[in-house]
């Protein structure tokens, strides 16, 4: 896998080089936009990590010009700018995601590795992680140590939560993902589903947050985490 | 009351016009008299030359008494020497014999009469004619002379009022375009049209816009400029950190792993000075209104994974569908930096409670957790930048001291309010609040 890095940090560049050679990719570095567009042109990468602030040709304005002629190559911005105007620049554009300086090695591997899926049109047929997964072939549900199939309607209600884990879904948001427009919805229907699921599977697998709805979590089924905020 | 220009205007005018009006008049009324009087005089001493010749024996000798009208013009004739007039056309009013040549006035059977008195050899001729008439007809003369003043004044008085409202009304669209100019909208005022008199309040005005606009656009630049170069150095030191890891024998990792929070700490301290400073900036662009429920839901999304795994219950009790005058992102950061302090000083399995209420012209967003509280003399300082008040009692929570500037920072800037108290309810725990106003439908 061949990654074009364009970064004008002699310090950062040369530790991003090590961390990528680490983590496996063959790296080229450019330390400015003009010499990045021309290895986009030159060459095929499978992804460009690019930096904002470059000399010569903002990673902007290189972004702009390669998407204009056509170049499809995944691209994920690294900044240290975090106003939102620049953030909503840099994916109108056609940036693929958008990393904001400080981060760590681990989170933009992964970052890389969620672009690569995405741009392969991966097919997800699991939603979820090793503490909470949906199959979606098979439409079974895996919480722990349990694991069942799922009805047509318990299978709907995990997938809307799944999609999104960690947000929370408000009683009307449910039944709109559920239950088509203008149909009459019992109101306690999303209830009724939500005690169903839960009698399957337990309690902790979809929580409820007092005020304000349900939410699924994924990373920290019983367990506790330290504290670190 | 405030002084108003058009009106000073039209009062300074009016009085003007009226004075000139009335000194005019009066001048021409009297001009007026002098001249008829002078005419009137005229007239009598014509026609006593006229009864020099044979003219005067035209006059009977004896008209009937009393037959004259009464604004007639009187002759006498009479010999030098004689008392007894030779002719008269009003032989009932006998003129004064002596009377001196020339003009004089003289008081006759109780009336005042002008008379005019000639001469000659053979006779005294004497031409008289009522005062009082005299006096009618040069007034009514002279009243004449003023009805033009009198019809013009009120036509001139009207055009006053109608053009000084005219020249003042084009300082009208000025006011407004003045009016619309705020930090989300920088536009110069326009110049076209505007008079010579205002220009040069318009010109200081836009060079004062200009000014503004290039202080917004520094500061903003100057601060986008230090989180780039704050944040570079550090984003060089968590890439060599996180690069030696692998490296570190087993027996340092936990050294190592203080080195890496120490560097987590520094980029949050970062953070929130630069979010301090961006709220601390004047207002760039126009704001949209931002809904506020989203935000409370995203705020306990956000601290969600650390609440549960510490047992504490977050949820929220009135969610209100209200629109607020404030960007979505500053809101967001304001409802965020007080959840994050909820959940940070609530021990494990305690409870966090959010609520929306509408006051006034205002939405509040409160926060009340059951955490220690905050001592009442440290109360006033919450707010001050990297003050912590539970530093000593809880000095291994983390935190930069600026969380609640920025609050403060944010809410001040878009004219709302933050304000942090204990529990009144004879429980631990604060209520923090923040208030945004809410957005004009």
């Amino acid at each position: 896998m061949r990654v074009l890095l364009v970064e004008d940090d002699l310090q950062i560049g040369q530790s991003l080089m090590r961390a990528l050679k680490d983590a496996d990719y063959a790296v080229d570095w450019v330390r400015d936009g003009v010499a990045g567009r021309e290895a986009m042109s030159a060459a095929d990468y499978t992804v460009v990590l690019l930096d904002i602030g470059l000399p010569g040709m903002s990673g902007i304005d290189l972004l702009r010009s390669a998407r204009a002629g056509g170049n499809p190559v995944p691209v994920l911005i690294l900044t240290a700018r975090d106003d939102l105007d620049m953030r909503i620049e840099g994916l109108d554009i056609g940036a693929d995601d958008y990393l904001l300086k400080p981060f760590e090695v681990g989170e933009l591997l992964a970052r890389m590795r969620a672009v690569l899926r995405r741009k392969a049109g991966y097919a997800v047929s699991r939603l979820g992680d090793e503490t909470l997964s949906l199959n979606l072939d098979q439409r079974t549900l895996t919480f722990g140590d349990k694991a069942g199939a799922l009805s047509a309607r318990e299978f709907a209600l995990m997938h809307a939560l799944l999609e999104h884990p960690g947000t929370i879904f408000s009683r009307g948001q449910i039944e709109d993902k559920l239950y088509g427009w203008g149909k009459e919805v019992e109101s306690n229907a999303v209830d009724v589903l939500i005690h169903s699921v839960r009698k399957k599977f337990g309690q902790g697998v979809i929580r409820n947050v007092r005020g304000l709805g349900w939410t699924v979590m994924l990373g920290m089924p019983q367990e506790r985490k330290p504290s670190d905020d | 009351m405030r002084p108003s220009l058009r009106n000073n205007l039209i009062i300074a005018l009016a009085i003007l016009v009226s004075v000139v009006a009335i000194a005019q008049s009066v001048s021409t009324y009297q001009l007026c008299r002098t001249g008829g009087s002078a005419l009137l005089d005229l007239r009598l001493e014509q026609v006593a030359m006229r009864m020099r010749g044979g003219l005067a024996d035209g006059i009977p000798s004896a008209p009937a008494r009393g037959s004259q009208p009464a604004r007639d013009i009187v002759i006498t004739i009479r010999r030098p020497d004689a008392d007894i007039p030779l002719r008269s056309t009003e032989p009932s009013l006998s003129l004064p014999a002596d009377a001196p040549a020339g003009f004089s006035s003289e008081i006759v059977n109780g009336e005042r009469w002008r008379i005019y008195t000639l001469r000659t050899d053979e006779s005294v001729i004497q031409v008289a004619q009522r005062s009082s008439v005299r006096d009618e007809l040069v007034r009514e003369t002279a009243l004449t002379t003023l009805w033009p003043t009198l019809i013009l004044l009120p036509l001139v008085l009207f055009a006053v009022v109608v053009i000084v409202h005219r020249s003042l009304r084009r300082l009208t669209p000025l006011g407004l375009a003045a009016q619309s100019v705020d930090a989300g909208n920088l536009k110069p005022l326009p110049v076209t049209g505007v008079p010579s008199e205002v220009l040069p309040f318009v010109e200081s005005i836009n060079r004062m816009i200009a000014r503004l606009a290039q202080l917004i656009e520094s500061e903003r630049k100057f601060i986008a400029d230090a989180a780039h170069e704050l944040r570079t150095p550090l984003t060089a030191l968590q890439l060599q950190a996180d690069n030696l890891q692998p490296h570190i024998v087993a027996g340092n990792q936990e050294r190592f792993q203080e080195l890496r929070s120490g560097i987590t700490r520094s980029s949050m301290l970062i953070g929130q000075l630069l979010r301090l400073a961006r709220a601390d900036a004047p207002l760039g662009a126009a704001i949209e209104p931002a809904d506020v429920s989203p935000i409370v839901v995203d705020a306990v999304s956000g601290v969600l994974p650390i609440a549960s795994a510490r047992g504490i219950d977050i949820g929220a009790e009135a969610m209100l569908t209200d629109k607020v005058a404030a960007p979505r992102a500053d809101v967001a950061i304001a409802v965020k930096n007080l959840v994050s302090n909820a959940v940070r000083y609530t021990p494990d399995g305690g409870t966090i409670d959010l609520r929306m209420r509408r006051e006034a012209d205002a939405l509040w967003i409160e926060v009340t957790d059951t955490g220690p509280g905050i001592a009442e003399e440290s109360l006033p300082r919450v707010f001050d930048r990297f003050f912590r008040a539970n530093s000593d009692t809880h000095a291994d929570v983390e935190g930069t001291g600026l969380g609640l500037s920025i609050v403060k920072a944010i809410t001040g800037k878009y004219g709302g309010q933050a304000v942090i108290q204990n529990r009144r309810d004879g429980r631990s725990g604060i209520v923090a609040a923040v208030s945004f106003p809410l957005a004009s439908v």
